[in-house]
C-alpha cells in the first residue's frame, strides 16, 4: 500500500512535470512565418489600392458580362454561357459580385477609414468614402435592399439586417456628402499619393466623381432635380481626364482587362456579341440608329469586332478584343475589351448623359439637346475610342437640333412628342455609351426597357434584378425574398 | 536520484533535451521497489521445436505475486524466499510449463507450441508486438507478401480488399499516382482524412501534394509519399481503426493508425541470406467512356469547320474519299504540312468516313520491371538486413508518363551488453515522375481527347503551317478547334500533342531513418528510447508549351516542396506479476514531434523566346510570380499505458495521453487529453469442451483520439490584394502599386483539436481447433469540435471562419470469416478470406451551414459536400425542380427546369464493401484469386455531362423515328417541333428521323435532340441527371506460383528456393457506370469524393514475378 502510494505520488509529479514540459516545448509556434497576420505593418494606403482593385473587380467583372448578355450587349455561345444568357441563374452565381463589394471592398475601406480619423487623414478618408459609396450604390441598384446599417460588423453583428433600398440610397448621398466635404480638407504630409491607381491622391478629380456619383444615384430614385444640379459642369466630371479609369497591364493572372482575360484567356468561345448593341450601330442592319447626322462605324468597330474570328467563333459580332502586345494589332487599335483597355468607371460621357436625361425629364428641351449635344461634339472630335478606329473607319456626331426631335424628324419617325423624341435618344445613346458597363443594365430597368432590348422567349421582361447570393442565404436568415423578374422599389414606378 | 537530477538539471543541454532527460528519470524512479532477496534462479527459456530463445516469457512462484519475464535473449532471473518453489513459465501460444526449483541456480526451460491456440501477434501504437488474443480491439494484419502479390508498386494500392472497413481509392492510373486511403468513414469534414502512417515507431508523412489550388481538378495525378517506400521492403501492415487502441498518438489517431514494419534480419548463424525478387508488367487501360462515332463535327445536323461539338451530319451518309479542301480564293486560310508531306487545309465538306477511337488512342501497353535484391543475416547478438530495389515503370499514355523508383534499406540491430539492444532503419528513397495533364484542364489528355468529334484524326497534331501569304510556322499545333492550324488558340490541346509537348516532372529525396535502444535496467524493468527524422524533398516542374491551349504563351512552374520530421518516444516499461493468475504492464512515456513544411518555387508566364530551354529568363519580369510557404508544427505529450491480466482469461488495457502543440489556438487550453480503456475476455477458458468452439473472445473498448487544427489557424491575416472573380480573371494588388487586403477568412483564437469518441465491441471466434476463424466488430464513433471552415454571412466582409463548429458520427459494422475448406494429408489446402464492412456516416452538425464545400470537392457545379442530416461528401449540385408530389416543374413545351438553388443530388459512400479470397496450395503451386466488391455508392460523371454537351457521348448516338403526326405535335427545346426544327429528316413514308430520343417528364412527350442536350440536358447546366450508380465488383487479383524449394532441388542449385508467378491485376470489373474505372477520383486524395470530370483512367495488369532464395 506504502509503495503503489509512493509510485502515485511520483506519477502524479511526474504528470505535472510533463504538462509544464510540453506546452514550453510546443509555445511560440502559433504565429505563421509566412504571412502578415499584425495589420499595422501595412500603410493604409496599402488597403486603399486594395479596396480599389476590389472595387474595379467588381465594376467590371462577371456580373457584367452576366447583365450585358441580358442587355444586348452580348451573347452566351458556349457551355454554362447559353443557360446563363437565358436568364438561367441560380444564387450561387451572385456570391462572387456580393463578396466583391462587401470583402474586397468595403472590408478594406473600413480599416482605411478607422486609421484615417485617428491619424486625420481626410484624403484617404474621403476616397474610401467614395468607394464606399459606390459599393452600397452597386448593391442597391442589383438587389434594392441589402445590409448597410450593419454590414461589415463582425464579429459584433453576424447576420446583418437589410436595410431598405431607398434608405441605402440616402445613405449613400450621405457618404458622397461627407466624402466631398473631407477630400476638400488638407492633405497630410505622409500621404502615399501615387496608391491612388485611379487619379494619384488628386482631390478635384476625386470631388467630381463624387458629384457626377451622386447625380448617377439621384437619377436612379428619379429625382431629376438633383440629378442635374449634381451633374453640372461646375460639379461633376466636366472632362475626359477626370473619368475614373480602371488601368490594366499585359499581365494574366494579375492585371489583364477582366472581359480580356475571361473571353481570349480564361474561356474563350463562351461569349460572343450575336446580340442587339452591335445592330444597332451596325449601318448593315434594320435596327442601325445611324442617320444622316452620325456614323457610328468607328466605334462600332472599337466595341465589336464583326463577323468573329478573333476566338475562333464565327458569328456575327464578337467583342473587340484587340490588344496589341497579344495580337499585334498596332498602336491605337486596342479594342474595348482589350488586354491593356483601361475600363470606365465613372466618366465625363456618363455625367454629360446623366445631365441631359435629367433636364429632358424635367422638361427643358433645350438644356437637355444642348448637353447632347456638347457630347456629340466631343464624339465628332474623336471621342473616347481608340483612335485608330477613326482612321480606319468612319465616325459622325453633328449636332442634333430641335427639327431632328420633331414629329417626322430624323430621331422620330413615329411621331412622338418632341421631349419623349429626346429622351428616347438620350436613353439610346446611353446605351450604347454604356455598352460593357453595369449602367446600361441599370437603364434598362430604370426605363422599363424603353429602348425595347430583346427578351428571351417565355421570359416576362429583361430579369429586373439579382437573385440574392447563394452565400447570404445560407448564412443570414434575414435574406429577403425576390424573384429574378421582381423590380427593385425604386423600380417600381413607371419611368 | 537527486543526484540524477540534479546533475541533469546542471548540465549544459539544450532545455529540451534536459526536459526529455527529466521525464525519462522520474519515470525509472517511479517504476522503483524494493525487492526481498533470499535465493537466485537463473536461466534461459528456449521454444521446444526450433531452440530459439522466447523473449517475454512470464516466470511466476506458483501461489506467490513474485514473478519476473525473460528478457530479450530469452534470459531471467528471479529470486524467492521459499525451500523448493514450483516456478511457472507461460507464454502466449505455448503451452504453459510447472517446473519445481529444486535447488539448482541455473534452470533452463524448454516451452512447447500450444497447438490450441493461434500464435497471432500484432504491433500496438507504441510498434510493441503483442498477441493479438489479449487485445480488446481488432486490429487488421496484412502482411508484406500480400501487398508484394498484389502486383501494384504502391504500398497504398496493394492494401485494396485485404483488410476489413478499408476504403482505398486511387487518383487514377497513371504511374506512381496516389490514392485516397480511409478506415471507418470519414471522421472529420475538411481536415486530411487520412491516417497516421507509423514505420517502425517513426510517424511519416504521407503528404499528398495538390497542384497548387487547393482543390486539384485539374494538373496531374499527384502522388501519394506512403508510396515512397519499397513494397518488398515491408514485413507488414496493420491497421489500428479503434480509436482506442490508437489513443496514444492523440491528436494525430482521428483517422486511425496504420503501423507498418519492415523485415529485419534473423538469426542465420551467420548465414547470409540472398533473395532476388523480379516483377515485369504489362498494362492496359481497363476502362474508357463509350463515344459515338456515327456523327461528326458540326451542329444542326451538318458540318461546321472547327466547331467545338459533333452535332453534325451522319459520318456513313458521306460520298467517302478525301474532303473538299478550300485551297485559294474565298474563305483560304492557309494549311498545314504534317511530316509525312500530306496538307490540310480548310474544309468545305466532309467527304471522308473514317472515324477514330479517341477514347484510346493516346495509350498504349505500359510495363514496369521491378527489381529487387535484399541480403539479411545475423547471429545471435545482431542481424542485418539489407535491401536495393529499382523500379522503372512506363505509364499507359504513350509519352512522358512514367514512374521511377530506386530505394535503399538497412535495417540493423545488435546486442550492445547483454542489457542494452541497439537497433537502426534507414532507407533512402529516390524517385523521378513525368506525369500526363489530366482533368479539368484544356491540356488534358481525356478533355481534349473525348471532346475530339469521331471524324477528326488527331494523329495528325503538328505540322509546319503555312499562312494564305505563305509564311511558314513550324511545329504548329493542329486541333479539332483548329483544323488546319490558322487560328492562333487550340481550344483544347489535342491529346497527341500534349502528350509530347506538356512536360510536368516530380523528382523525390527521401531520408528515413530511426534508431532504437532498448535498455533491461532490471528484469522487471526496461527504457525504450526511439527517434527518427523522415525528411524529403520533391522538386516539381511543369512545363506548359507556349502553342498549348492551357496557357496560351507557355509557362514554366518550378517549385521545391520539402517536409521534414523530428519524432522521438521515450518510455518505460515495468512487467510484473503478482500471481499466476494476475499481472500487469505498465508504460509510462513521453513524445515530442516537430513538424517543418516548406514550398518555395516560382512561375513564369509567357515565353519570349516560345520554343527555349526552361528559364525564367525567357519571361518578362512583370511575369514571373515566386511564392513561398513555411510552416511549423510542434507536439508534445505525455502518456501511459496500463495492461492487467486475469486468469489468463481476462485482459484490460487502459492508456491515456496529454498532449499540447503549436496549432492550437493562443486562448484555447493548452493541453488535451485522450484516454482509452478496452477489455477483452476469453471466456472459452471456462469452457471444458473445446471440440466446436476452441477460442473465443469477448471485446468491447472506449477510446478517445482527435485531429489538430492545421497551423495559424488561429489568425487572421493580411496579403497582396488578390481579386479573383468567378471565371478565373484575377486581379493582383502587386500590379496595381502594391495594394494590400484582409483575407476573407478570419481567425480563430480558440481554435482546438477535433476529439472522436469511439465505442467498440465484437468477438472472435475459432471453431474446429482453429479451422474456421470468425470475427465481429461493432462501433459507434462521435466526431465532435470538428474544425470547419464555418461560412459568415459576406456581408460582414468575411466569407469564412474556421471554428470547432461541428459533428458528425459514424457506425459500423465489419466481419471476417476464415474457413479452410481443405486441408489433406496430401497437402492440398484450401481456404477463404471473407470480409465485410459497412459504414453509416452522418454529418449532425454544421452550425447552421446549409452545405460545406470539401477540400477537393470537385467544381462550384458539381461537387462534393458536408450536409446536415446527410453522409459526408455527398454529391451537390443542380438538378430539375420537382414538386412536392415529386413530378417535375416544366416548362410551357414540357422539359423539366432546373430548381433554383443547388442540393443533394448523390451520395458516394457505398453501402457496404465485401471481399473474397480464395488460397488453394498443392505442393509447391498456390492460386490466389481476390473479389473485391462495393455495393452502392454514386458518382457524378461530370464527363458524360459533358460529352453529352458535346455530342460525343455514345447515347448522343441513337436516332429516333416518329409518325409525321409526332413530328408535327413533339417540341424540340428550343420551342420549335421535330419537323420544324431542321434537324429532322423526312423519309419516303412521311416519317421523321432525327438524331436523339423521344421522352416524357410528366407533361407529355418532347423530343430530347441537340437543343436540349446544349441547353437545360446537358451537363453544364445541370448536375442531378448525371450522378450514376458507381457499385463494382472486380477480380482485384489473381496470382498462380510455383515454389521449387524441395529438399533435392536444394542439393542441386544451392539455392533455398526459386518461386515464379503470373498475377492478373484488376483484370475483371463489372459496373453499371459508363465512365471510367469508377474507383478514382478527380480531386485524388483529398475529401472530396465521387467526382469524375475527364481523369486519366485506371489500369489492369499481367505480371510476371521470380524470386530466388539463396
Amino acid at each position: 500500500m506504502k509503495i503503489l502510494s509512493i509510485k502515485s505520488t511520483v506519477i502524479a509529479a511526474s504528470a505535472m512535470l510533463f504538462a509544464t514540459g510540453c506546452n514550453d516545448l510546443t509555445d511560440g509556434f502559433s504565429t505563421d512565418p509566412v504571412n502578415i497576420t499584425d495589420p499595422s505593418v501595412i500603410s493604409s494606403e496599402s488597403f486603399l489600392t486594395g479596396a480599389e482593385v476590389g472595387l474595379i473587380g467588381a465594376y467590371e467583372g462577371d456580373i457584367n458580362r452576366l447583365t450585358g448578355m441580358w442587355s444586348g450587349y452580348f451573347s452566351g455561345e458556349d457551355r454554362q454561357y447559353i443557360g446563363l444568357g437565358n436568364y438561367a441563374v441560380s444564387g450561387r452565381d451572385f456570391n462572387g459580385e456580393w463578396a466583391a463589394v462587401y470583402s474586397s471592398v468595403l472590408k478594406n475601406t473600413q480599416i482605411v477609414k478607422s486609421r484615417a480619423h485617428v491619424a486625420k487623414n481626410y484624403r484617404a478618408l474621403g476616397m474610401a468614402q467614395v468607394m464606399e459609396a459606390m459599393s452600397y450604390g452597386l448593391a442597391a441598384d442589383l438587389w434594392g435592399d441589402v445590409p448597410f446599417s450593419e454590414a461589415v460588423k463582425y464579429p459584433a453583428i453576424t447576420e446583418p439586417k437589410f436595410d431598405g433600398q431607398s434608405s441605402v440610397y440616402n445613405a449613400v448621398q450621405v457618404l458622397l456628402d461627407s466624402a466631398i466635404a473631407n477630400l476638400a480638407l488638407p492633405v497630410p504630409a505622409a500621404f502615399a499619393a501615387s496608391n491612388d491607381v485611379f487619379f494619384g491622391g488628386d482631390d478635384v478629380a476625386w470631388t467630381k466623381v463624387a458629384n457626377t456619383l451622386k447625380a448617377r444615384y439621384y437619377l436612379h430614385v428619379r429625382d431629376y432635380d438633383n440629378a442635374a444640379i449634381y451633374s453640372d459642369a461646375a460639379l461633376g466630371i466636366d472632362d475626359p481626364s477626370s473619368n475614373m479609369m480602371a488601368p490594366h497591364g499585359p499581365v494574366y493572372l494579375q492585371s489583364f482587362n477582366l472581359y480580356y482575360s475571361f473571353t481570349t484567356y480564361d474561356r474563350p468561345g463562351y461569349m460572343g456579341a450575336d446580340s442587339y448593341a452591335p445592330k444597332l450601330m451596325d449601318p448593315a442592319e434594320a435596327e442601325s440608329r445611324n442617320n444622316d447626322k452620325t456614323n457610328e462605324e468607328a466605334r462600332l468597330n472599337y466595341y465589336y469586332f464583326p463577323g468573329g474570328g478573333l476566338n475562333f467563333a464565327s458569328i456575327a459580332y464578337e467583342p473587340n478584343v484587340l490588344a496589341d502586345f497579344d495580337w499585334g494589332s498596332g498602336e491605337g487599335y486596342d479594342g474595348f475589351f482589350g488586354g491593356v483597355t483601361s475600363f470606365p468607371l465613372v466618366t465625363y460621357e456618363e455625367n454629360t448623359l446623366i445631365r441631359a436625361e435629367a433636364l429632358a425629364k424635367s422638361g427643358d428641351f433645350t438644356g437637355a439637346l444642348a448637353s447632347l449635344n456638347e457630347l456629340r461634339a466631343y464624339y465628332d472630335a474623336g471621342g473616347y475610342w481608340s483612335a485608330g478606329y477613326n482612321d480606319d473607319f468612319e465616325h459622325l456626331y453633328e449636332a442634333y437640333d430641335a427639327g431632328d426631335f420633331a414629329p417626322g424628324g430624323i430621331e422620330n419617325a413615329d411621331n412622338k412628342t418632341p421631349i419623349d423624341a429626346l429622351i428616347r435618344e438620350i436613353i439610346e445613346e446611353r446605351y450604347v455609351t454604356l455598352i460593357g458597363q453595369l449602367e446600361g443594365y441599370n437603364d434598362i430597368r430604370r426605363t422599363d426597357n424603353l429602348l425595347g432590348i430583346p427578351v428571351k422567349v417565355g421570359s416576362p421582361s429583361i430579369p429586373q434584378r439579382l437573385l440574392y447570393p447563394q452565400s447570404e442565404l445560407n448564412t443570414n436568415k434575414n435574406v429577403p425574398t425576390a424573384g429574378l423578374f421582381d423590380a427593385t422599389p425604386a423600380n417600381n414606378t413607371a419611368y | 536520484m537527486s543526484l540524477v537530477l540534479a546533475m541533469i538539471s546542471k548540465t549544459k543541454l539544450n532545455p529540451n533535451m534536459k526536459k526529455i532527460l527529466l521525464c525519462a528519470v522520474v519515470f525509472i524512479s517511479c517504476l522503483q521497489e524494493l525487492q526481498a532477496q533470499q535465493r537466485t534462479v537463473t536461466g534461459k527459456v528456449t521454444a521446444e521445436d526450433d531452440g530459439s530463445t522466447l523473449p517475454g516469457v512470464n516466470v511466476v512462484v506458483k501461489g506467490t505475486a513474485n514473478g519476473t519475464v525473460t528478457d530479450a535473449n530469452g534470459n531471467y532471473t528471479i529470486s524467492f524466499s521459499e525451500s523448493n518453489p514450483i516456478l511457472v513459465f507461460s507464454f502466449v501460444g505455448m503451452t504453459t510449463k510447472e517446473v519445481a526449483a529444486g535447488a539448482n541456480a541455473t534452470l533452463d526451460v524448454q516451452l512447447a507450441m500450444d497447438v490450441t491456440q493461434l500464435n497471432e501477434v500484432v504491433v500496438n501504437a507504441m510498434g510493441d508486438v503483442v498477441p493479438k488474443d489479449r487485445l480488446g480491439s481488432a486490429p487488421a494484419n496484412v502482411g508484406g507478401a500480400a501487398i508484394k502479390s498484389s502486383g501494384e508498386t504502391g504500398i497504398l494500392n496493394g492494401l485494396a480488399g485485404k483488410a476489413p472497413g478499408l476504403n482505398i481509392t486511387r487518383n487514377g492510373g497513371d504511374p506512381g499516382a496516389g490514392s485516397y486511403i480511409q478506415i471507418r468513414g470519414q471522421s472529420t469534414i475538411n481536415g486530411s482524412i487520412q491516417p497516421l502512417i507509423v514505420i517502425d515507431g517513426m510517424p511519416m508523412f504521407n503528404t499528398f501534394q495538390d497542384s497548387g489550388n487547393g482543390n486539384q481538378v485539374d494538373g496531374v495525378q499527384q502522388q501519394s509519399r506512403l508510396n515512397d517506400i519499397n513494397p518488398e521492403d515491408i514485413a507488414s501492415v496493420q491497421l489500428i481503426s479503434s480509436a482506442a487502441a490508437a489513443a496514444l498518438w492523440g491528436s494525430r489517431a482521428a483517422n486511425g493508425v496504420i503501423m507498418i514494419t519492415t523485415k529485419k534480419g534473423t538469426n542465420t548463424k551467420g548465414k547470409l541470406n540472398i533473395t532476388y525478387a523480379g516483377t515485369l508488367s504489362f498494362d492496359q487501360v481497363n476502362k474508357v467512356p463509350e463515344l459515338q462515332r456515327t456523327f461528326g463535327q458540326g451542329t444542326d445536323g451538318a458540318y461546321v469547320y472547327n466547331t467545338p461539338r459533333s452535332w453534325g451530319d451522319k459520318i456513313s451518309e458521306r460520298s467517302g474519299g478525301q474532303d473538299t479542301y478550300i485551297t485559294s480564293g474565298a474563305g483560304y486560310t492557309g494549311y498545314t504540312q504534317f511530316a509525312d508531306g500530306s496538307r490540310r487545309y480548310r474544309i468545305s465538306q466532309k467527304n471522308s468516313k473514317e472515324t477514330y477511337d479517341h477514347g484510346t488512342e493516346a495509350f498504349q501497353t505500359g510495363h514496369y520491371l521491378d527489381n529487387n535484391i535484399s541480403l539479411s543475416g545475423g547471429n545471435e547478438r545482431s542481424n542485418i538486413f539489407a535491401s536495393y530495389s529499382n523500379l522503372n515503370q512506363e505509364g499507359i499514355v504513350q509519352n512522358n508518363s512514367d514512374y521511377k523508383r530506386n530505394t535503399a534499406r538497412v535495417n540493423a540491430s545488435t546486442m550492445l551488453t547483454d542489457k542494452i539492444q541497439l537497433l537502426a532503419n534507414m532507407t533512402y528513397s529516390g524517385i523521378k515522375s513525368n506525369r500526363i495533364q489530366q482533368g479539368s484542364n484544356l491540356g488534358g489528355i481525356f478533355l481534349g481527347g473525348l471532346r475530339t468529334p469521331p471524324d477528326f484524326d488527331n494523329s495528325w497534331a503538328e505540322g509546319t503551317y503555312y499562312n494564305p501569304d505563305g509564311i511558314a510556322t513550324p511545329n504548329k499545333q493542329v486541333t479539332f478547334r483548329n483544323t488546319n492550324g490558322s487560328a492562333s488558340n487550340s481550344g483544347f490541346d489535342n491529346p497527341m500533342w500534349t502528350i509530347n509537348h506538356n512536360r510536368n516532372t516530380s523528382n523525390v529525396a527521401r531520408v528515413l531513418g530511426n534508431i532504437e535502444l532498448n535498455y533491461d535496467i532490471a528484469s522487471w524493468l526496461s527504457l525504450k528510447g526511439n527517434a527518427g527524422v523522415d525528411t524529403y524533398t520533391d522538386r516539381q516542374t511543369e512545363f506548359i508549351n507556349a502553342q498549348s491551349a492551357i496557357l496560351p504563351g507557355g509557362a514554366y512552374t518550378e517549385q521545391t516542396i520539402s517536409e521534414s520530421q523530428f519524432n522521438t518516444n521515450l518510455y518505460a516499461t515495468g512487467k510484473k506479476r503478482f500471481s499466476d493468475k494476475f499481472g500487469g504492464t505498465l508504460v509510462l512515456g513521453f513524445n515530442y514531434n516537430s513538424r517543418q513544411f516548406n514550398q518555395v518555387g516560382a512561375q513564369g508566364i509567357g515565353f519570349i523566346v516560345p520554343d527555349a530551354p526552361a528559364n525564367f529568363n525567357n519571361t518578362d519580369p512583370g511575369n514571373r510570380v515566386p511564392f513561398n510557404l513555411a510552416s511549423t508544427i510542434k507536439t508534445a505529450a505525455s502518456f501511459a499505458d496500463l495492461n492487467v491480466d486475469f486468469a489468463n482469461q481476462l485482459f484490460i488495457n487502459v492508456t491515456g495521453r496529454a498532449e499540447s502543440s503549436s496549432t492550437f489556438g493562443p486562448e484555447a487550453s493548452s493541453m488535451f487529453f485522450y484516454p482509452s480503456a478496452s477489455v477483452a475476455w476469453q471466456f472459452t477458458q471456462l469452457m471444458a469442451n473445446k471440440n466446436l468452439l476452441n477460442f473465443g473472445k469477448l471485446r468491447a473498448s472506449y477510446g478517445v483520439v482527435g485531429r489538430q487544427p492545421d497551423p495559424y489557424l488561429n489568425l487572421t491575416t493580411y496579403g497582396p490584394t488578390s481579386f479573383v472573380e468567378s471565371w478565373g480573371g484575377t486581379l493582383a494588388g502587386g500590379q496595381y502599386n502594391g495594394g494590400y487586403s484582409i483575407a476573407t477568412t478570419v481567425g480563430n483564437p480558440v481554435i482546438r483539436p477535433e476529439r472522436k469518441h469511439e465505442l467498440e465491441g465484437g468477438f472472435d471466434l475459432r471453431f474446429w481447433n482453429d479451422r474456421v476463424t470468425f470475427s465481429a466488430t461493432a462501433f459507434y464513433n462521435k466526431t465532435t469540435d470538428v474544425i470547419l471552415p464555418v461560412n459568415v454571412s459576406p456581408s460582414t466582409g468575411f466569407a469564412t471562419k474556421v471554428a470547432n463548429a461541428a459533428e458528425m458520427e459514424n457506425k459500423g459494422l465489419e466481419f471476417v470469416l476464415e474457413p479452410t475448406w481443405v486441408k489433406s494429408s496430401s497437402g492440398f489446402t484450401w481456404s477463404s478470406t471473407f470480409m465485410w464492412s459497412n459504414y453509416r456516416n452522418k454529418v449532425l452538425s454544421l452550425s447552421g451551414a446549409e452545405s460545406v464545400f470539401l477540400s477537393g470537392g470537385g467544381f462550384s457545379d458539381g461537387s462534393s459536400r458536408a450536409v446536415e442530416g446527410q453522409p459526408l461528401g455527398v454529391l451537390w449540385g443542380t438538378y430539375y425542380d420537382q414538386k412536392e408530389d415529386g413530378s417535375y416543374v416544366l416548362d410551357e413545351n414540357g422539359f423539366p427546369k432546373l430548381a433554383p438553388g443547388e442540393g443533394v443530388i448523390g451520395n458516394p459512400n457505398p453501402q457496404y464493401r465485401m471481399s473474397i479470397g480464395n488460397t488453394l496450395s498443392f505442393k509447391g503451386v498456390t492460386l490466389y484469386a481476390l473479389f473485391d466488391m462495393q455495393a452502392g455508392g454514386q458518382m457524378w460523371n461530370g464527363t458524360r455531362g459533358a460529352l453529352v454537351n458535346y455530342g460525343t457521348a455514345k447515347s448522343t448516338e441513337t436516332e429516333t423515328t416518329v409518325s409525321a403526326a409526332d413530328a408535327a405535335a413533339i417540341k424540340t427545346f428550343d420551342g420549335s417541333t421535330i419537323a420544324d426544327a431542321g434537324r429532322a429528316t423526312q423519309n419516303g413514308d412521311g416519317t421523321y428521323t432525327f438524331r436523339g430520343t423521344v421522352g416524357d417528364y410528366g407533361g407529355g412527350k418532347v423530343a430530347l435532340d441537340q437543343a436540349w442536350y446544349l441547353a437545360t440536358g446537358g451537363g453544364f447546366n445541370v448536375n442531378g441527371p448525371f450522378v450514376e450508380k458507381a457499385n463494382w465488383s472486380r477480380l482485384r487479383e489473381v496470382t498462380l506460383s510455383y515454389s521449387f524449394n524441395g529438399p533435392g532441388f536444394r542439393s542441386a542449385t544451392k539455392l533455398q528456393g526459386i518461386t515464379i508467378g503470373v498475377t492478373g491485376r484488376n483484370l475483371a470489373l463489372w459496373t453499371p457506370y459508363s465512365g471510367i474505372d469508377p474507383e478514382t477520383n478527380l480531386t485524388g486524395a483529398q475529401n472530396g469524393r465521387g467526382i469524375d470530370y475527364f481523369q486519366n483512367p485506371n489500369t489492369k495488369s499481367i505480371l510476371f514475378k521470380l524470386t530466388i532464395t539463396y
